[in-house]
């Protein structure tokens, strides 16, 4: 008798089905299903994809959804990630003191050293006097040089001009006298005039020396030791432009603003521990390996890293409508980096590198609600629903499936929200463990290093390689390869670099450089990614040593990633562990794994009685 | 200056064909291009569409551009195998006209266009 059998696994990103026809209990075919997940894995929400993920394989198999006997779903123990980013220093300047952008065509070069003057009064100022001259974007080029030129005809010393629009290169080839010229300043009204200044233009490819010189600042200035250790934040700031302007202001002041970046409490069996955000995410990780079996993590009140454990909480509290006092948060993973942020009361959009901790958490929910979803999917349904193995088990099960693996077999399951791994010894015992840290977070560092606003974006960077567009009729690939078109490609894209996704190019509106963008992707992949499979492999291990694993199999979506499998296979060869994305029932590559577990799993289960 | 001293001149700047009626038009576009730092020339024309996309085959920078009163600012050059202009713009604004001289120079700079489209006419 011929009879269907349905493996559906809920995931994050996806819902995945194994859909078996039986015959007289032995399996004669299989085929799989994908739809996307629809709301937060494990509620009420994903019952839409669910239907649409069972369709999908129906139409392969050519029956009608209902005739499915048996649905099992997988035990997921919801483990839900959040992250956030906790800045541990921030850099303000009260007053306007600093302007360090980097026009694309700044003018002249050199060094200017003078007190500040609009130019409307240019004319009228002290002959013999050193001055910078303020120009607004109402005054245009020619009336500018010719402005500049009459002023220094009349012994006025114009040491260098700050400009609103990009006109420096035109109004610099009209001057008489050459002076270093900084244009596209934004909020020109702002700059403070009569106070003393320094502008500073490198030639082409070159960096500014003075400006960003602690030393070289307070040479212009004629500053004390202690004011030169405030002014440390300028130069840091100005370091690597082209162009800079800097002002001294009576009462301005620049510093570096320590933010209270709190504490990390983690409650162990035993004991509680404590780590501090500000000393990094080594020492956090350090502690975190250190607790047995964290138990919830907290973190210090009214600061960054507390309110954003307390969202995650009361999120998972919401979703799953449970009471907010019995989720806990059973791990949490941190990851050190370097953050481009605006600087407080600048000019001209001016960015600083400040030191930041991305922490990711990771909520393990009740169970009961996975019943709750099993009842209400076989009340649309009329099928009989049953809840399968644990979900780490099930997806060993199913890449058992991949030929060339046995018992026992480590299985990696890197998701959106967080790591899976799973042992099974050679008597099938199983060891299932969860941990922070995943997909999500890569996306969230790499939004975060390259300072974009798109999360969209940053996704796409991370899932798909990158190529710089070279003329209107060839790219050239980030491995160095060079494609070549017959049809001109759009001039939007010229000289940019793109996103090749499988569906069409996406630019990126960045002005850093292809291979910036690269190393920034793979640095997030290795830092969250690859850590967090050797964590992974400690943890499941039972002496704490990764050697003694032998196989390794990655699974779930995220090992279609261009080039992680790659990254994992050269991580573990230095442990001399053989790793591979595992290639489901022969024919699925590393997807499918737990709805076919689920179904093969059926399939013993029956088979034993 | 001899004929051939003329050509090797011409090769190292980016031409600017215009009519004696659009010369405003042209100095714009000559401004964004000295902005870009790229040298140019602007050059009377009766026919400056055709002379610019002569132009942009010859040796040299391989940029030229055309401004007249029928069809407006066009933007050519040897990276189009075509012989279309790579931006034309029908009724040029001057902001328009400096942005199409400025795009003429990142042709040859390879620096991500400007877009002339989002400027004010």
């Amino acid at each position: 008798m011929k009879e269907y059998v349905a493996g559906v696994d809920i995931g994050n990103a996806t819902t995945e089905t194994a859909l078996g026809e039986l015959l007289d209990g032995k399996l004669i075919r299989c085929v799989s299903g994908i739809a996307d997940t629809t709301g937060i894995k494990g509620t009420r929400d994903n019952i839409q994809g669910i239907i649409r993920s069972l369709k999908n394989a129906s139409e392969k198999m050519n029956i009608d959804p209902e005739q499915i006997e048996l649905i099992r779903i997988n035990e997921a123990t919801p483990v839900i990630g959040d992250f956030a980013m906790e800045t541990i220093t921030e850099t303000i300047i009260t007053e306007s003191t600093l302007i360090g952008h980097n026009p694309d065509t700044p003018g002249g070069i050199g060094i200017g050293i003078g007190r500040t003057i609009a130019f409307q009064d240019l004319l009228e100022a002290e002959a013999g006097q050193k001055f910078i001259v303020v120009v607004p974007d109402t005054v245009d080029f020619e009336m500018a040089a010719r402005g500049i030129n009459q002023a220094v005809q009349s012994g006025i010393l114009v040491e260098g001009a700050i400009l609103k629009n990009d006109d420096g290169v035109l109004v610099n080839n009209r001057l008489e006298k050459k002076i270093p010229i900084l244009d596209e300043v934004e909020m020109i009204g702002k700059v403070p005039i009569g106070m003393e200044c320094a502008v500073e233009v490198a030639s082409p490819g070159g960096c500014i020396d003075l400006l960003s010189n602690p030393y070289g600042i307070a040479t212009v200035f004629g500053l004390s030791p202690a004011e030169t250790k405030q002014i440390v934040h300028i130069a840091k700031a100005l370091i690597g432009n082209r162009s800079a302007v800097v002002i001294k202001t009576p009462a301005g002041e620049v510093k570096e603003r320590k933010i209270p970046a709190g504490e990390i409490l983690i409650q162990g069996k035993s004991r509680l521990y404590k780590a501090a955000v500000d000393r990094g995410a080594q020492e956090i990780m350090t502690i975190v390996s250190r607790v047995d079996e964290i138990q919830d993590v907290t973190g210090t009140k009214g600061t960054n890293v507390g309110g954003m454990l307390e969202k995650v909480r009361m999120e998972m509290a919401n979703l799953t409508e449970q009471d907010y006092k019995t989720v806990f948060i059973k791990d949490i993973m941190a990851v050190d980096t370097i953050v481009p942020r605006e600087v407080l009361g600048n000019l001209a959009r001016e960015i600083t590198m400040e030191k930041a901790v991305g922490i990711a958490a990771m909520v393990k929910t009740h169970k009961l609600h996975m019943k709750r979803l099993a009842e209400q999917l076989a009340e649309i349904l009329h099928t009989r629903i049953e809840i399968g193995g644990v979900e780490g088990s099930m997806a060993v099960m199913g890449a058992l499936t991949t030929p060339g693996t046995e018992k026992p077999l480590l299985v990696l399951d890197i998701g959106a929200g967080s790591t899976d791994a799973c042992l099974m010894d050679e008597k099938g015992k199983t060891k299932p463990i969860h941990l922070a840290g995943a997909g999500n977070m890569v996306t969230m560092l790499i939004s975060a290093e390259l300072g974009l606003e798109d999360f969209k974006l940053a996704e796409d960077i991370k899932k798909y390689p990158l190529a710089k567009v070279e003329s209107l009729y060839h790219i050239r690939y980030e491995d160095g390869s060079v494609e070549f078109f017959n049809e001109p490609l759009d001039s939007k894209l010229f000289a940019r670099t793109i996103i090749v996704k499988p569906g069409g190019w996406k630019p990126v509106n960045s002005r850093k450089s292809m291979e910036k963008i690269r190393q920034v992707r793979k640095e997030a992949k290795e830092k969250v990614l690859i850590q967090n499979i050797l964590r992974a492999l400690r943890k499941v291990s039972l002496t704490g040593n990764i050697n003694e694993f032998e196989h390794v199999v990655l699974v779930g979506g995220s090992s279609l990633d261009f080039e992680l499998g790659n990254m994992v296979t050269d991580a573990l060869s230095h442990y001399g562990i053989v790793s591979g994305k595992a290639n489901v029932r022969s024919t699925e590559g590393p997807r499918n794994a737990v709805a076919t577990g689920l179904l093969y799993a059926y399939l013993e289960e029956r088979k034993h009685g | 200056m001899d004929e051939k001293a003329v050509l090797q001149r011409m090769s190292l700047l980016i031409p600017v064909y215009t009519e004696t009626e659009s010369w405003e038009l042209a100095k714009q576009a000559g401004f964004g291009m000295e902005e870009e730092g790229i040298p140019y020339a602007l050059i009377e024309s009766l026919d400056p569409f055709e002379e610019a996309l002569a132009a942009s085959q010859r040796p040299g920078l391989g940029v030229a551009l055309g401004i007249s009163r029928r069809e407006g600012a066009g933007l050519f050059s040897r990276i189009l195998k075509e012989s279309l202009p790579v931006f034309c713009i029908k009724e040029p604004s001057q902001t328009q006209a400096r942005i199409l001289g400025k795009n003429g120079a990142r042709i040859i700079k390879k620096s991500p266009f400007v877009d002339w489209e989002e400027k004010d006419v």
